[in-house]
């Protein structure tokens, strides 16, 4: 019987850790790519395109953060401050309001439900956002036009209104009321200690995502020192497909394009920290344990 | 949990003192403005190819001083790239923002001047660019108005920018090449490369350049464009007759030259997928011809001579005749919720009649971006190439002045040569000032620039087994997506217009 | 007379026969939940402001928008601004292409999704773990820009890496660029490639809430891996998997536009089979943007999604209410 156990095993373990391992070589690659290609000659990189290993070497692409050390920091500055702040607003506002939506016994859950699944389907489009953000609330140049949109994901709604359902055992809200709990009391002090994995993977979206966004700043900020990582980055892979573009107007276009190089250095610092976030956080990814609660 | 909030609050502490680091600016009491015009901050919103030069701000700051002293106003002025600023401008103007001043790009500026979000300014120019206004001939009205009124500000000197091919003189030289002139000469020096410098396409061109290679045909034989949609009709016309651009016959003929092109090689077989830009190519050294107005040729070279001075460039027209002459007027309009346009306007007198800021604005700051020779001529200095390169700040573009330009050092010949001769080499259309008004036919085309655009990436290079085929699909989609009703319509508007003048 | 009125129409009586008129039954619900309904109000705002009241913005598909009229004030012109999609003969092949490939990304997204999880979370090696997930979360943040610029690297005609090797065997090189088919594979694959490391996550997380005590008890019983998995994991992940697909099926009409732009770009020989709506809308807008024809193209999208997640739901609704969306 041991020895069918460790066989088994075994094999499952030979497969997984070649289908896993490829997998994760090919996600790798293109990242070493990028990543050799910052510190390769700008002319050997026109010439002959990306590959694994730099050619040449060079640190030009990275002079701008000696140059600029202030733009740079500013726009981490701006990206943590955003991330950290959306984060802990948007994990408070969703799991509150999955908790809501997951009491079987809250008769219009499935309303309420529906009310917050629509607004994924239907769309008004950047016209009214806009005129919202803009006139009404008017958050131009305001960092909390980087906050506030999208600060209700109905998606991660979803999905942490599911978790929840799986992980709670109902006996527990039970026996918290019969304790005479109000249900914030109960949310506040039982459920969120008990999500605290859906919490992780959920609050981890959230931080890429808002790490990751760019077009509320294209959108709403017109100040330089508001400006997240990602925006900047974009400006800079926006301006080759600009350049082109001049062709057909008669001013010139003057500054010479951001290099490739530089592309790939940019790269490399406006993603760096926040790849380092998951390997952080796989600690916080335990195995569940919520049996004992309703026992004891 | 407590640890957590301590250090978000940490964070918030530290962002809020970061941004607010910029904020407390001096208010300069010391100007020297005597007159009685209220302080006025006026706030620029200007479309861009590039990345904002890095002293622009610097310059800017030495422009505000002087606008300061003699009109009591600053600029505030925000850049945004030309994808972006497309889509945002019609979001600016729909929402009301008080931007007094907005640099749209051409076409942007004919569907909004349509739309009703701009200011109406003839008498305002009248009254605050007095000098400005006296410049200017009916022809250069023409762009600035629509339906008889004025909707942008004229500029100042415009360049003429025909198109054509940077080429390598060093190389031509070397290999005993003739000197290029025409489309044909261009295939000799190609040929000649691709057998004695193999391993570089010599063409290394692709869609992402803009390139109007059509041009070099339709032109040629006198054909000029309406603007848009493929609309076009012969110079040699009685009446002007529209037809697409794809029914003329010289269409063939540019077809089976970029059959021909594509099937020696001279430019790769993806060129429709590739995102490469020929200048680029050029000034690395991975293609042997850059594609580029004179403008932008001058510029690269300026570039190239500090990375490669044994290299020579070299600037080929294909002669056109139907290059339009420039007019002195940009799209550089005022949105109706603008608070100060009278200043705005006045400002922009400024810049193209004081010397002062002329020069700030063109080439920066004196002796930190720029030395002037003894005999007058400009050397850009090495933080002026990097930092405040010439024609880096939209500003410039519509407040330039012959006068006062001087050419910076290592450019072509050819830019100031063209502009000496411009009144040879270009015309004025008889259609000039006629802007197609869309409202009944928008739908179609729509319908006909998702055409357009897919079949460009086909005809410009090549992509196909036979001119006769390739016209038959683009006829044919066309005609699905509407084209016979537009090309009625543009010929019922543009003969009212004639009938007009 | 108290207590005996005739019951009205949608009013519910309370087995235990107290009822008060007037009162519905959502302010029943209302006074019974009233923590919890408070606890619903902050979501209910921000959807209200950010997501409900822009929504008048759908009504721009059936108008002739001005500035000067506003939204509310431009005029109808009914089903004007629909025209250019629909009667440009493209309408039909772009919506298939969507679907088609959205379908595509969604059924083989998912089976590498949880292939990825479930190996993961079964495999031994903590440290190799850890390393492999962190990797395959890389691509996420890769711009599709760059992407982009590494698949023309890949498959250009002149210097790709794949004809470089090809010609290196003497095989003769394939233009990629000029063949539909092969898009069938490669925009599914860099789908997956971008997005597996991210999406196992949900996956991973739902198998860690498995009871380690059933596996245990079932290893005991004889179970080898391969069977554990197929009887406990799997059918632990059903919910999540159900959820997933659910949540992606509500926008099988909405195209991933930053993937077709830059992976396929303006290789027009290529658009009959991989031109999706969103990418055709943008390059009708090229000479400008008709608020009108963009939001006539938003909402087509939208109301296909709408009437497909509906029926969808009902459907899982009827064998397993538990997992529907709503």
């Amino acid at each position: 019987m041991n020895k069918i156990k460790a066989v088994d095993k075994i094999v499952f373990n030979v497969i997984s850790k070649a289908v896993i391992g490829f997998i994760s070589l090919v996600c790798l690659i293109p990242f070493i790519m990028v990543i050799s290609g910052s510190i390769s000659e700008e002319s050997e990189i026109l010439r002959n395109g990306y590959s694994l290993l730099p050619r040449g070497f060079s640190l030009d692409a990275y002079q701008f953060i000696v140059q600029n050390p202030r733009s740079i920091l500013n726009a981490y500055g701006v990206t943590i401050f955003v991330t950290f702040t959306a984060i802990v607003m948007a994990l408070f506002l969703i799991s509150m309001t999955a908790y809501v939506l997951y009491r079987k016994d809250f008769k219009y859950r499935n309303t309420f439900s529906f009310i917050f699944y629509f607004t994924t389907i239907f769309n008004g489009g950047l016209l009214p956002t806009y005129i919202m953000m803009v006139s009404y609330l008017h958050l131009k140049d305001n960092i909390l036009a980087l906050i506030l949109p999208n600060l209700i994901n109905v998606f991660f709604l979803l999905v942490m209104r599911s978790f929840i359902s799986g992980t709670v055992p109902e006996s527990i809200i039970e026996s918290a009321k019969i304790d005479g709990a109000n249900d914030f009391y109960i949310y506040w002090k039982i459920i969120l200690p008990l999500i605290k994995v859906g919490l992780i993977t959920i609050g981890l979206f959230e931080a890429v995502g808002y790490w990751n966004n760019w077009v509320n700043a294209m959108l709403y900020i017109n100040d330089k020192r508001l400006y997240p990582l990602q925006y900047v980055l974009y400006q800079l892979l926006q301006s080759t497909q600009a350049y082109a573009q001049s062709m057909a107007d008669t001013g010139g276009s003057g500054v010479q394009l951001p290099s490739e190089t530089f592309k790939l250095s940019m790269t490399i610092v406006t993603t760096g920290p926040i790849i380092l976030a998951y390997p952080f956080l796989q600690r916080y990814f335990v195995q569940g344990v919520t049996i004992g609660a309703v026992k004891g | 949990m407590k640890k957590w909030i301590r250090l978000i609050s940490v964070i918030a502490a530290l962002a809020c003192a970061l941004s607010m680091s910029g904020c407390g600016e001096e208010t300069d009491s010391s100007s020297g403005y005597t007159g009685d015009l209220p302080a006025a901050e006026l706030k620029i919103y200007m479309y861009t190819y590039s990345q904002e030069a890095e002293d622009t701000s610097l310059v800017m700051d030495e422009i505000n001083q002087i606008l300061k002293q003699k009109i009591n106003a600053t600029i505030e002025y925000n850049l945004e790239m030309v994808e972006d600023a497309k889509k945002k401008i019609p979001l600016m103007l729909a929402s009301g923002e008080n931007y007094d001043g907005i640099a749209m790009p051409a076409d942007v500026y004919l569907q909004e001047v349509q739309k009703g979000g701009l200011l109406e300014i003839g008498d305002m120019l009248e009254e605050y660019m007095p000098q400005r206004m006296q410049t200017m001939t009916d022809y250069d009205f023409t762009e600035i108005t629509y339906e008889g009124k004025i909707y942008a500000l004229p500029g100042g000197f415009q360049w003429f920018t025909p198109q054509g091919y940077m080429i390598r003189g060093d190389l031509r030289k070397k290999y005993d090449i003739p000197e290029v002139t025409d489309l044909d000469g261009l295939q000799v020096y190609m040929d000649t490369l691709m057998e004695k410098e193999p391993g570089v396409i010599p063409f290394n061109t692709s869609i992402a350049d803009n390139i109007n290679f059509v041009n070099n045909f339709l032109g040629a034989a006198g054909w000029v464009s309406l603007g848009s949609n493929e609309l076009g009709y012969y110079l040699d016309d009685e009446t002007p007759t529209l037809c697409y651009s794809y029914e003329t016959e010289e269409y063939r003929d540019f077809l089976a030259k970029t059959k021909e092109f594509a099937d020696k090689g001279y430019w790769s077989k993806n060129a429709y997928a590739a995102k490469t830009i020929s200048r680029d190519g050029f000034v690395a050294g991975t293609s042997f011809v850059g594609t580029a107005h004179v403008v932008n040729a001058n510029d690269s070279a300026i570039v190239l001579k500090e990375q490669h001075p044994d290299w020579e460039v070299e600037f080929v027209t294909i002669p056109d005749k139907t290059l339009k002459r420039p007019t002195k007027g940009r799209s550089f309009t005022i949105p109706k919720t603008a608070k100060n346009p009278e200043r705005l306007i006045m400002a922009c007198e400024l810049f193209g009649v004081d010397p002062d800021l002329n020069a700030l604005l063109e080439y920066g700051i004196k002796d930190v971006h720029y030395t002037v020779n003894a005999d007058g001529t400009i050397k850009s200095t090495e933080a002026g190439a990097s930092r405040y390169p010439a024609d880096a700040f939209p500003l410039v573009w519509n407040n330039r002045d012959l006068s006062l330009y001087k050419q910076v050092e290592g450019g072509i010949p050819e830019l100031m040569e063209v502009q000496e001769h411009v009144d040879e080499l270009s015309i004025i259309p008889p259609h000039s000032g006629f802007v197609l008004k869309t409202d009944e036919i928008s739908s179609e085309v729509a319908a006909m620039n998702n055409v357009i655009t897919t079949m460009k990436g086909v005809t410009n290079f090549g992509m196909f087994d036979s001119p006769e085929a390739v016209i038959e699909e683009y006829k044919s989609k066309m005609d699905t997506a509407g084209a016979e009703k537009v090309k009625a319509e543009a010929q019922r508007q543009l003969d009212a217009f004639l009938a007009n003048q | 007379m108290l207590g005996v009125t005739p019951v009205k129409q949608g009013l519910h009586q309370k087995k235990e026969g107290t009822y008060i008129r007037g009162v519905t039954p959502l302010m029943r619900e209302l006074k019974k939940n009233k923590i919890l309904f408070l606890m619903l109000i902050p979501a209910l705002v921000y959807i209200l402001i950010f997501n409900y009241i822009p929504l008048s913005g759908l009504l721009v598909a059936f108008k002739k928008y001005t500035y000067a009229d506003g939204i509310f004030g431009s005029p109808w012109v009914g089903l004007d601004n629909f025209k250019f999609f629909f009667m440009s003969g493209e309408a039909w092949t772009v919506t298939r292409n969507t679907l088609v490939f959205n379908t595509i990304f969604l059924v083989v997204g998912t089976i590498f999704d949880v292939l990825a999880a479930v190996l993961v979370s079964e495999m031994s090696g903590k440290y190799f773990k850890r390393l492999c997930q962190s990797f395959m979360f890389l691509p996420f943040f890769m711009s599709w820009v760059i992407v982009g610029s590494i698949v023309y690297n890949m498959f250009n005609y002149e210097y790709g890496v794949l004809n470089t090797i090809l010609r290196f065997f003497h095989i003769q090189p394939i233009d990629v660029y000029n063949m539909p088919k092969a898009w069938y594979f490669i925009l599914p694959a860099f789908s997956i490639w971008k997005n597996i490391g991210y999406n196992s996550i949900i996956y991973i997380t739902a198998i860690m809430g498995i009871n380690p005590e059933i596996k245990e008890a079932a290893e005991i019983d004889g179970a080898n891996i391969f069977l554990r998995i197929r009887h406990i994991t799997i059918p632990h992940l059903k919910p999540t998997i159900i959820i997933m697909t659910l949540l992606a099926v509500g926008r099988i009409l909405r195209g991933n536009f930053e993937m077709f732009y830059q992976l396929v770009g303006t290789s027009s020989r290529l658009f009959e089979h991989t031109d999706i709506i969103d990418t055709y809308v943008f390059r009708s807008m090229i000479s400008g943007t008709d608020f009108g024809m963009v939001s006539a193209a938003a909402f087509y999208q939208s109301i296909l999604c709408f009437v497909i997640i509906v029926f969808v739901n009902w459907c899982v609704k009827k064998y397993e209410p538990d997992y529907a969306l709503f």
